[in-house]
């Protein structure tokens, strides 16, 4: 039992470290659709939103650490799998593909309260014209990315 | 005029059932009755919305299936997909039953040309309120619905289905050690190749008689199934025609109806492998499997089994839009149809010990999925 114990804490503190410089150096491969808060020019800045950063990420290793199994690379008996993909699109949003036919598509993130938005209504009854309901994957929206962001920040 | 289409869809006694409110209750945009009883075993139903306007429409009658109490008693399930908009699934809901009962009344029994005329019947019924409307609401006439039925009398099932809703039954087999799925209805939907071949067949001089579109199969390039209610802008020329909308005009008149509400009818004398059948509306089975569904309802407790069924479909339409199930929930009527469509489950467990009591002496029970429900478009 200590042993199992003395690994789960070397485990969660490698974590720990990996988690928050991973989370430094890696560029977001979407762009959300919600501003984050920048990233501050000072040091001083920098250093308390790092603080910061590192303290909201201990504490939720810690609280994993009260349940065992999760955070973990493998999947509970009866849990359900289809939540542990999604999780890649964080709490709050979904994904949606932003581009014009035969073109590139942008992947975006999209917070779910703006889905309800009449303006939003208004591209998805575009997508409906160009792709029917029964579109496979994500909802994919016909604009122009700069169209849409437009009608992002217009509102 | 319009009286029949816009009833509301709570009706009938329904005073019996295990839990809860007998009419159902109502959560958001989910409807359900986690368990009731029907004359020949337990029942769990629901139904989740996702047009602006509710297009499923359902319903479960248990007790007299003819006006006579000598006549055959049993089970009746209605499942009715509307498209286009909710009249003709809410027109099917009010009156195929009583079609039904008037014919069993005539026949005394329960057959399947019994269930063949009630079909055809409602449907003539409809297409001629189109035609009283024809000038004040011409868009009646681009309005339809799927219609599946199932009946239980004297140890028979009947499935009678006119569009792409699908009844699904598990019956246990001991060499398979579980439940095994088996389909008892075939959809009317040209995405699928006996479709498309037998309406080239009925109209070989069009060529343009099925269509590709967003890569799905519709007929005349308008409608994926083949088989409905209503829609009787495909059924009679004289409704091909101004007032009705140009998107749902053909270039050229026809002679021979192009959909027709002829329904594929399925007789299954019931066994006590039988366990369990699953009716639902397209929008259930696009999401999962008919062995997935079979599984569920197996492993997992009756009571709010069909609410079960529909959340693990909804689970499988956030994760294919990349989005969480908690999220999905958050999205309004109307926008939904961009994850969902309309989703109603009907789960009958078959219970071996009803079947063979003489069902005579059960309760009448009359229930329709929806009650409660918004009637009114939003916004």
């Amino acid at each position: 039992m200590r042993r199992f114990r003395g690994f789960v804490l070397k485990h969660r503190v490698t974590t720990l470290f990996r988690c928050v410089f991973r989370r430094r150096r890696s560029t977001a491969r979407y762009r959300r659709l919600d501003p984050l808060p920048s990233w501050g020019t000072k040091s001083i800045s920098r250093f308390f939103s790092w603080t910061h950063r590192l303290k909201a990420r201990a504490k939720t290793i810690c609280s994993k650490a009260h349940c065992s199994g999760s955070g973990r690379g493998y999947v509970h008996v009866g849990q359900d799998p289809i939540g542990e993909e999604a999780g890649r699109v964080p709490k709050g949003h979904l994904a949606v593909y932003v581009g014009q036919k035969g073109g590139d598509y942008k992947r975006v993130l999209v917070p779910v309260i703006y889905i309800n938005h009449p303006l939003f209504c208004e591209l998805l009854r575009e997508a409906e014209e160009a792709y029917g309901f029964n579109h496979p994957g994500g909802i994919t929206i016909p604009c122009r990315i700069s169209e849409f962001e437009h009608v992002q920040f217009g509102n | 005029m319009v009286k029949p289409c816009w009833r509301p869809s709570v009706e009938g006694d329904g005073s019996v059932g295990r839990s809860g409110d007998p009419r159902g209750r109502v959560d958001g945009l989910m409807w359900y009755k986690d368990l009731g009883v029907h004359a020949n075993g337990e029942f769990s139903m629901a139904i989740i919305q996702a047009n602006n306007l509710m297009e499923d429409q359902s319903q479960l009658e248990s007790g007299p299936l003819s006006s006579l109490e000598s006549g055959p008693h049993g089970t009746f399930v209605g499942v009715y997909d509307g498209h286009g908009g909710p009249e003709t699934s809410r027109f099917v809901n009010n009156t195929l039953f009583s079609n039904l009962k008037k014919f069993a009344t005539e026949h005394q029994e329960i057959s399947a040309d019994v269930i063949r005329k009630a079909f055809l019947t409602t449907d003539e019924e409809f297409l001629s309120l189109v035609k009283q409307q024809w000038f004040e609401k011409p868009q009646l006439a681009s309005v339809g619905s799927c219609c599946l039925v199932g009946v239980i009398c004297n140890g028979l099932l009947y499935v009678a289905n006119a569009g792409d809703s699908r009844v699904v039954l598990g019956r246990a087999e001991k060499a398979a050690r579980g439940v095994t799925a088996i389909q008892l209805s075939m959809e009317h939907n040209a995405n699928n190749e006996s479709v498309r071949d037998e309406l080239r067949a009925l109209h070989p001089q069009d060529s343009q008689i099925v269509l590709l579109k967003h890569k799905v199969w519709r007929v005349k390039g308008l409608i994926q199934v083949s088989r409905s209610i209503g829609d009787a802008y495909l059924k009679k020329a004289e409704f091909n025609q101004a007032p009705l909308l140009a998107k749902f005009r053909l270039p050229e008149s026809f002679s021979k109806p192009i959909l027709s509400a002829e329904p594929s009818i399925f007789i299954h004398r019931l066994t006590s492998k039988d366990q369990f059948l699953i009716f639902g509306s397209d929008g259930l089975w696009e999401h999962l499997s008919n062995q997935e569904a079979v599984d569920i309802v197996h492993s997992q407790p009756r009571n709010g089994i069909a609410r079960r069924l529909i959340k693990a479909a909804l689970q499988v339409a956030a994760k294919k839009r990349e989005m969480r199930y908690s999220d999905l929930k958050k999205i309004e009527r109307g926008v939904r149809r961009h994850f969902h469509d309309d989703i109603t489950v009907v789960v009958v467990f078959l219970d071996p010990y009803s079947m063979n009591r003489s069902s005579s002496h059960s309760p009448t029970i009359s229930i329709r999925g929806g009650g409660g429900m918004p009637t009114s478009p939003k916004r």
